[in-house]
């Protein structure tokens, strides 16, 4: 079987489903939790196939390639499908138990997963456009659901945002396609168009991926979203735009050098925000900064060619989605049981919560680096590319980078762990809020111990 | 020689809006200068590629998807600055 049919379902399945939430609301959340169940399903499919028959590419309808729209699937397109299913499915089963069932929070979530899933299978940088503004536009409007005055402002921003980094893509691929005739991701990277593409569609998605210097849009963004839509955006949405920076990356290799600049400022500037900042969802999102910064580097590493950077680097975008799906989902609860996240003042509601302690230990484990857990893995192959690369300065801002997270996380952990009593609730947490976030820090978890599968599927290149 | 002027004018919408995005802080001026400067880039992607004989209808593609795309995103922005019109206080 080719591993492409599951990998269009992975896509248009969220999309089916968002038509049919919006045509019958009053059973929305059974429809979104069979459809998420449905995209694990598929995305489990593609990674199987990958593993087993290789990377595949096709142009639907058997049109010519600049009409038709080619998708390809190749290893680290599978795993970014991986993170995007089992994030997916954590959301909406948190949203089930957060969201009404005639909530518009259903149809757009179904729209955007559709969205994300298309740009990890597209090949066409065209159609890449397309997914990530439906991805962009969906995702401002969910930020705006909460209605508080800070949250419409947020959402505004980050639409006009996405305006600016959508427009710059396209004149990039337009650029691309005057110069070589064609849109396919693969022909591109091998006409090597003219630099000013490559700078122009850099520059968008690094706008949309929220790299330093240009992240101001996301910390008000993603920590004044409701609960599950600020780990779908920091999780998943983000990773979108970095998925595409790879591509152009590899069809631009000069900017490699400006993403490592880049991404080393991001680490430092945005854990130090995150050392400063008193709001728990605050503390997260500037997390998000410093871990796209990160990845920032690791990209550049792998385009350059260092060895197991390209391993890293995709095993930290999957292990960041869920432990950051996790953070972000445990901080929802605590807002809701305090009604509020000015820290530390709310952690007396996590003090009683067992369940969303461990799942806040665990991804902090993950996000900082440590052993045994997914998010150390991936910085250890990232710390070996640098240094097999003979990049001393690098590996130090690495090593040192997750001092910083421990630092942070650190913040968050220790009034947790206070011996005196909890406060009571001001709103019930349904046990699925407090379980969904601990079902994706245990997976993070083990995703520390099945490297040799993973290393491989990376290796399984277009 | 047209093509060359509308590119220049292009470009010149496109740094015009830009710089005035910068600029201004005030939600509506924002949404009317990015569209401008939008505007300027679709004129100069028209101009630059086909030069004198005539332009090539994938790239006119693109431009039009782009223009879609520009128009409901400046929607949605106008209905949430609208919103926060109502909500009260500075944009």
């Amino acid at each position: 079987m080719n591993p492409l049919l599951p990998a269009l379902v992975a896509a248009l399945l969220p999309l089916v489903g968002s038509i049919l939430v919006w045509l019958v609301p009053s059973w929305s959340r059974a429809l979104a939790v069979v459809t998420a169940a449905g995209v694990l399903v598929a995305a489990l499919g593609v990674v199987n196939r990958v593993a087993l028959d290789g990377a595949a590419m096709m142009t639907l309808g058997g049109w010519p390639e600049t009409l038709g729209i080619g998708i390809a699937v190749d290893g680290v397109g599978a795993l970014f499908l991986l993170a995007s299913a089992v994030v997916g499915l954590a959301a909406t089963a948190y949203g089930a138990g957060y969201f009404p069932a005639r909530h518009p929070f259903w149809t757009l979530w179904l729209l955007l997963w559709a969205a994300l899933n298309a740009v990890f299978i597209t090949a066409d940088a065209f159609n890449a456009y397309v997914a990530l503004e439906l991805a962009g536009l969906t995702a401002a409007v969910l930020v705006t659901l909460g209605g508080e005055r800070d949250a419409m402002a947020a959402g505004l921003r980050y639409l006009l945002v996405s305006l600016v980094g959508a427009t710059l893509y396209l004149a990039g691929v337009a650029v691309a396609y005057t110069a070589t005739g064609t849109l396919s991701l693969n022909a591109l990277m091998a006409d090597s168009p003219p630099m000013m593409a490559g700078v122009l569609a850099l520059g968008g998605l690094a706008l949309k991926a929220a790299l330093f210097p240009l992240h101001g849009w996301l910390p008000p963004a993603h920590a004044r979203a409701p609960g599950p839509v600020s780990a779908i955006l920091s999780a998943l949405v983000v990773k979108a735009a970095l998925y595409l920076a790879w591509r152009w990356l590899e069809v631009a290799p000069v900017a490699a050098e400006a993403f490592i600049l880049l991404g080393i400022g991001a680490v430092i500037w945005g854990s130090l925000q995150a050392l400063r900042v008193g709001r728990l969802k605050a503390i997260i999102a500037w997390s998000t900064v410093a871990q796209m910064g990160y990845l920032a580097v690791g990209l550049a590493l792998a385009v350059e060619g260092a060895a197991g950077a390209a391993m890293g680097v995709a095993w930290l975008a999957l292990t960041h989605a869920l432990a950051k799906g996790a953070a972000f989902l445990g901080a929802a609860s605590v807002v809701r049981a305090a009604g509020h996240d000015r820290w530390p003042l709310a952690a007396a509601h996590l003090r009683n919560r067992p369940v969303l302690v461990l799942a806040f230990g665990l991804a902090a484990a993950s996000l900082a680096g440590l052993p045994p857990s997914g998010g150390f893995v991936a910085k250890w192959y990232l710390l070996d590319a640098a240094m097999g690369a003979e990049r001393w300065l690098l590996a130090a801002v690495i090593a040192g980078g997750g001092l910083l997270s421990a630092a942070y996380l650190y913040r968050i952990l220790h009034p947790a762990l206070d011996p005196r009593p909890g406060a009571e609730a001001s709103h019930p947490v349904p046990p699925v809020l407090e379980w969904s976030a601990l079902g994706l820090a245990l997976l993070v978890t083990a995703f520390g111990v099945v490297v040799p599968w993973a290393r491989d599927l990376v290796g399984v290149a277009a | 020689m047209t093509a060359a002027i509308f590119l220049f004018l292009g470009l010149f919408l496109a740094v015009l809006g830009g710089l005035t995005t910068f600029l201004r802080s005030d939600g509506l001026h924002r949404i009317i200068s990015l569209n401008i400067a939008g505007s300027g880039v679709f004129l100069a992607l028209m101009a630059a590629p086909g030069g004198e004989e005539g332009v090539d209808p994938v790239a006119q593609a693109l431009v039009l998807t782009g223009i879609v795309v520009a128009v409901a995103i400046s929607g949605v922005a106008l209905v949430l600055l609208a919103r926060l019109a109502e909500l009260g206080g500075r944009s």
